[in-house]
């Protein structure tokens, strides 16, 4: 059991780091101290709204909370793409995340977990943030790469739209591209996971006295769900946006790239 | 041009306009079945946008342009691209053989069949070896790879070129050989030919009608023989002096 105090002497790993970045003349001291109080203070509020959450026994405070977690998540994730503002950003975000969460964390509870009742907390909120978070990672890495590959690929996209093609044909090679793209970190640790290091869930579990046989069959559960998530969200967002980036009359939108060439 | 036959494309008053600046200003013209009409002008001067109005790969702001009689926006987009086909500057060859850049079509359209004997005499037609099927398209020369990409417009059946500087890449033997070949397939298939070029001896030999285009304005039209004494104008002479 690690104490208040304990947390305090830990304090000692930043202070050798800030020592070695002002040794090696780095700079990011502030940022690392500003880093240090923020995640302390960030995950003591955490700690005191997920018991109060824990001790709730009405499926309202779950959903609110999920939904709650879900906006943030689509407002930082509609704040990171301000480079290539897309319509609607906030709002497909907000309803790729909360279908992923309906599938992947209904499944779940559902069908894997079998808790009681369905919204049990200690399942649900841990869970669904690790599905959100993971979502939000893999849409942000696949809607960057589709915008940069749609721009790369402007002279084979007009080539393509001359024989004839229709707009999902065209955007197809980008989709392909940007998913992939998305994937390969999630399909990289699945190929590493048990390797080199142990995941993060199972190192909580393995602290906190679980026996290891047990901490691998949530691991292997979670990161069966990382990567689902990751393609249901990943479609999902791609699917209302790539749309966007031709008009009525099937032809490339340039607003969206960068350089507005035509 | 003859008044008896109707035009098969006819632009009325086309203007573009994007954040402010006219492209194109109000250019009139029409194209004739089976002409070869060659648009002359600087670069910048709007050619490959007026290209791009005709197949609605971009939508002008202003005026009209009508193919076998009826408005371009009443065709579906697709269906007037197959007809209206343009080849682009650079040819672009997607990843893999020849063969798979001639039916890239198929990858959208379940209905498009062809055949090898097809594909080899489509090949044969732009001056390539049937043998070349099964090479990767991109370690072609850039005028094999010219012919390709002309091949595979000519695989949609197509009733109008719209060539956009296609020989700008070439040397210009290499040059004329492939306007010779769209030469006579244009006779073979009935095609009309609209090209833009900044190369005033190629238009003079292939084309039978021009038009000079300069600033997004079309100044003079007129049979080849106008580009011999062009109305004085600065950008004109300047073309004149440029190499090709």
């Amino acid at each position: 059991m690690i104490s208040w105090t304990d947390v305090f002497v830990s304090l000692v790993l930043i202070g050798i780091t800030i020592v070695l970045l002002k040794w090696w003349k780095i700079g990011l001291t502030k940022s690392l101290m500003w880093g240090t109080v923020r995640s302390f203070v960030q995950l003591t509020i955490m700690g005191y709204v997920l018991t109060f959450f824990f001790q709730q026994h009405h499926w309202t405070f779950m959903v609110g909370l999920l939904l709650l977690m879900s906006l943030i998540a689509s407002y930082e994730g509609n704040r990171r793409s301000k480079d290539h503002p897309i319509p609607h950003y906030f709002l497909i975000l907000f309803g790729a995340l909360v279908f992923t969460q309906i599938v992947v964390l209904g499944a779940i509870l559902q069908f894997i977990l079998n808790v009681e009742p369905w919204y049990y907390p200690y399942a649900m909120i841990p869970i669904a943030g690790m599905i959100i978070g993971n979502a939000l990672n893999s849409i942000t890495l696949t809607v960057n790469r589709f915008v940069a590959e749609m721009e790369h690929r402007e002279a084979e996209m007009e080539m393509m739209l001359s024989l004839g093609a229709p707009i999902r044909a065209v955007a197809q090679n980008s989709i392909r591209a940007a998913i992939k793209a998305a994937l390969l970190p999630v399909l990289n640790s699945m190929m590493m996971v048990g390797l080199v290091q142990i995941p993060g869930v199972m190192t909580g579990q393995i602290l906190a006295g679980i026996d290891p046989l047990i901490a691998v069959r949530y691991q292997i559960m979670i990161m069966y769900m990382w990567v689902t998530s990751a393609v249901i969200a990943d479609i999902l967002v791609l699917t209302f946006i790539y749309k966007q980036f031709f008009t009525s009359s099937d032809q490339i939108n340039y607003t969206f790239f960068r350089r507005n060439s035509k | 041009m003859t008044e008896q036959t109707p035009p098969l494309i006819k632009c009325q008053d086309v203007s573009y306009n994007i954040n402010g600046n006219s492209i194109l200003d109000s250019i009139s013209l029409e194209f004739q079945f089976k002409s070869w009409t060659g648009i002359l002008g600087p670069s910048g001067s709007g050619k490959s946008t007026f290209l791009r109005c005709l197949n609605r790969l971009i939508s002008f702001s202003d005026g009209s342009i009508t193919y076998h009689n009826k408005p371009i926006e009443s065709y579906p987009p697709s269906k007037l691209r197959k007809k209206i086909c343009l080849i682009q500057q650079k040819p672009l060859m997607i990843p893999g053989s020849v063969r798979e850049n001639l039916t890239v079509v198929k990858d959208w359209d379940p209905e498009f069949k062809t055949t090898n004997s097809l594909l080899e005499k489509t090949l044969n037609q732009v001056g390539l070896q049937a043998l070349i099927l099964d090479q990767d398209a991109r370690s072609l020369s850039s005028g094999e790879q010219q012919r390709i990409s002309l091949a595979r417009g000519l695989l949609n059946n197509p009733e109008v070129l719209l060539l956009d500087e296609p020989t700008s890449n070439l040397d210009p033997r290499l040059a004329r050989q492939i306007l010779d070949t769209i030469q006579s397939l244009a006779f073979e298939n009935n095609l009309t030919i609209i090209m833009v070029s900044h190369d005033h001896s190629l238009l003079k030999k292939y084309a039978t009608d021009v038009g000079i285009m300069i600033n997004g304005k079309l100044i003079e039209t007129g049979p080849p023989t106008i580009l011999d004494h062009p109305r004085e104008h600065d950008s004109i002479q300047f073309l004149m002096k440029e190499p090709s």
